[in-house]
């Protein structure tokens, strides 16, 4: 085990490989090379094939550790102010907590943490999540100014989240009461028909990859909101992709996040349920069983644009999909702002329908 | 000899002819009839030679009839006012009023024809009449009713021909009151508006501009994760349990115009009608 290196190496010079998202390639620090995810994995194929094999055949996702090699090119760094736990390559300087901005992370002993499955590689550059984001702040008049000072914007930070992706199908029973109604008109009345029936519904919805964030410093409803990633362009994780990014090491178990993806899955299985049922005026459950049948479970690094940003002694957090460049953010009101706009829209709508309702004069 | 037969002869022919064409052209004298025996006679008298009186005087004629019921010549008491007022051959030169009372249906129409009663009775001014003399009908009050009809007809005709225009929209003080009143009320509505809705729209806009810093939130399905051909709801069964019936009474409608001056419809006729009995 400990001489298969899954570190991809340079094939012409020998040098570390990292991931380039301008060019969506990987690229040689020593001689500049480029090479695409196929022609490495054909050079690695073999090695490779049975690194995945072994993470996708088990249940249990326990077994796919670190070697002693990857292990000794990774550093872990901890957040002294809000205790985030984070890793990166030993070449990526990390100055300041994604999470709080705290500039002062200490190195931290690194430990067996799992290897994640898989990971899709950041599409979006440092300079396009910028410029991104300044453009997502301009819709934005209420903000206050600390958001949208350039040097601030620029300590933007690309993170990778570490995601339980479940796999899972669903049987559903159900049992509903409905009715259709019409009317017609008989002499001096109006008579109104109700047909009554009952419904039987029941089969099962299959998911692939239902997504939960693994990490309890990050916002759920962040990662939620920053949904879809698109999982076409998802790869085997290699040490390759984490130059030049942090990642951030998983603290809540499949466990606990499975809870949130299965009340998805079952929303999504009564949704898709009741489709089959049309052309009713009224429908009304009488029962539903409902049987989760877990699958596997993935654990992958998503790739998420991040920026901290200190307002009233509040950290306000914003995250732009680094793969989609969605955005979403929790951003407060500067109350300063919304007096001024709320007075000049007064204002202006006086005037305009002083004149266009009042013809100009009380 | 000849020649003075025969000259007599077309005298007494045309004379003959006329006597027999007179009444054709002639106009009904009978102003008043009551033919449910509410009226009686000496007040039928009273007021017929008042309605005759006031025909006179505008050269306009004034009618009233009280009949048991239409059924039988008409549908409803539009109908029924205009087949009496030709039938009986109301109107001095088929210019008139009619006040026709169904006392079975409750009804009652007052019908206008002729240039004059068109003129004169606008649709302002029958509204204004019907409102007394269905106050009066209401309260089973015939004869005041009735005098109410012709003392009013008396006014309208007086008031187009002292003023040269008739009683209408324009003129009449209460109207206008009343309309200067929602003038005002209006316009104070306008101010309100003009102060009241820029900062409710502000608040709203201020209150979207503030979502738009906020754009998180939970899901709550799992929509982009179906698998391949995963969805499989294999069991729909629509079973039908029985069926049920509700009755209820249509609400019934009715719509009147109004407006300035008078609607006259095709056959000549102007009408206001209502019922009495609610
Ligand atoms: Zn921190």
């Amino acid at each position: 085990m400990a001489d298969q290196v899954t570190n991809y190496q340079c094939p012409s010079c020998g040098g570390p490989l990292h991931w380039d998202a301008t060019e969506q390639k990987l690229k040689c620090d020593f001689c500049g090379s480029t090479f695409s995810n196929a022609e490495i994995e054909e050079v690695y194929g073999a090695a490779n094939a049975a690194a995945v094999e072994q993470g996708t055949e088990t249940a249990d996702i326990e077994t796919l550790q670190w070697t002693e090699e990857e292990a000794k090119h990774l550093r872990a760094y901890s957040c002294p102010s809000c205790g985030a736990q984070l890793i990166c390559d030993e070449n990526t300087a990390a100055t300041s907590c994604p999470y709080c901005g705290n500039p002062t992370i200490v190195p931290a002993q690194f430990h067996g943490a799992l290897k994640p499955d898989y990971v899709i590689p950041f599409k979006l550059t440092k300079d396009q999540a910028v410029s991104k984001l300044k453009e997502f702040y301009k819709g934005k008049p209420l903000l206050p100014d600390a958001f949208t000072r350039n040097n601030h914007i620029q300590e933007i930070k690309g993170v990778y989240v570490p995601f339980w992706l479940y796999d899972a199908r669903v049987d559903i029973n159900a049992s509903f009461r409905a009715e259709r109604t019409h009317s017609t008109q008989r002499g001096d009345d109006l008579v109104t028909i109700t047909e009554h029936y009952r419904l039987l519904r029941g089969g099962s919805v299959s998911f692939e990859k239902v997504p939960a964030d693994a990490s309890s410093k990050m916002p759920d409803e962040f990662m939620d909101a920053i949904e879809p990633f698109d999982y076409d362009e998802m790869v085997p994780f290699e040490m390759a992709y984490l130059p030049g990014y942090l990642a951030d090491r998983y603290d809540v178990e499949p466990e606990v996040d499975a809870k949130r993806a299965e009340n998805r899955m079952r929303n999504s299985t009564t949704s898709e349920l009741h489709k089959t049922i049309i052309g009713y005026s009224g429908v009304f459950p009488e029962s539903q069983q409902i049987n989760i049948r877990r699958g596997r479970v993935h654990y992958a690094l998503l790739p998420v644009w991040m920026l901290s940003t200190k307002w009233n002694n509040t950290n306000y957090l914003f995250a732009m999909n680094g793969q989609t460049g969605r955005m979403v953010g929790d951003m407060p009101t500067d109350n300063m702002k919304l007096i001024r706009w709320f007075l000049i829209i007064t204002v202006v709508g006086i005037v305009i329908l002083f004149f266009v309702l009042l013809g100009g004069k009380l | 000899m000849k020649k003075l037969r025969s000259l007599l002869t077309v005298l007494i022919l045309t004379l003959g002819l006329g006597m027999f064409l007179l009444p054709v052209f002639a106009d009904n004298d009978v102003h008043v009839d009551d033919e449910t025996g509410l009226i009686s006679d000496y007040q039928l008298e009273q007021l017929d030679a008042y309605a005759q009186r006031i025909s006179d005087v505008h050269n306009c004629g004034v009618y009233i009839r009280f009949i048991d019921t239409y059924r039988g010549f008409a549908n409803n008491v539009v109908d029924a006012s205009e087949y009496v007022f030709n039938n009986e051959d109301l109107g001095i030169s088929d210019d008139g009023i009619l006040l026709l009372v169904a006392m079975n249906e409750g009804e009652y129409d007052l019908c206008a024809h002729g240039n004059t009663a068109n003129t004169a009775f606008t649709d302002h001014a029958k509204t204004k009449m019907a409102r007394r003399i269905e106050y009066f009908l209401s309260s089973s009050d015939w004869y005041t009713a009735c005098s109410e009809f012709l003392s009013q007809s008396d006014t309208m005709l007086t008031y187009l021909e002292s003023h040269g225009e008739p009683f209408d929209t324009n003129n009449d003080p209460a109207y206008q009151q009343n309309k200067k009143e929602q003038e005002a009320a209006s316009r104070s509505m306008k101010i309100g508006a003009t102060f009241g809705l820029p900062p409710i729209a502000a608040l709203l806009t201020c209150l979207g501009l503030k979502a738009r810093n906020k754009n998180t939130g939970i899901k709550t399905e799992a929509h982009n994760y179906f698998a391949r051909n995963g969805i499989n709801i294999n069991r729909v069964q629509d079973l039908f349990i029985n069926r049920t019936e509700m009755h209820t009474p249509l609400p019934r409608s009715s719509s009147s115009g109004r407006g300035g001056g008078t609607t006259v419809n095709s056959g000549g006729f102007s009408h206001h009608s209502g019922s009495f009995r609610h």
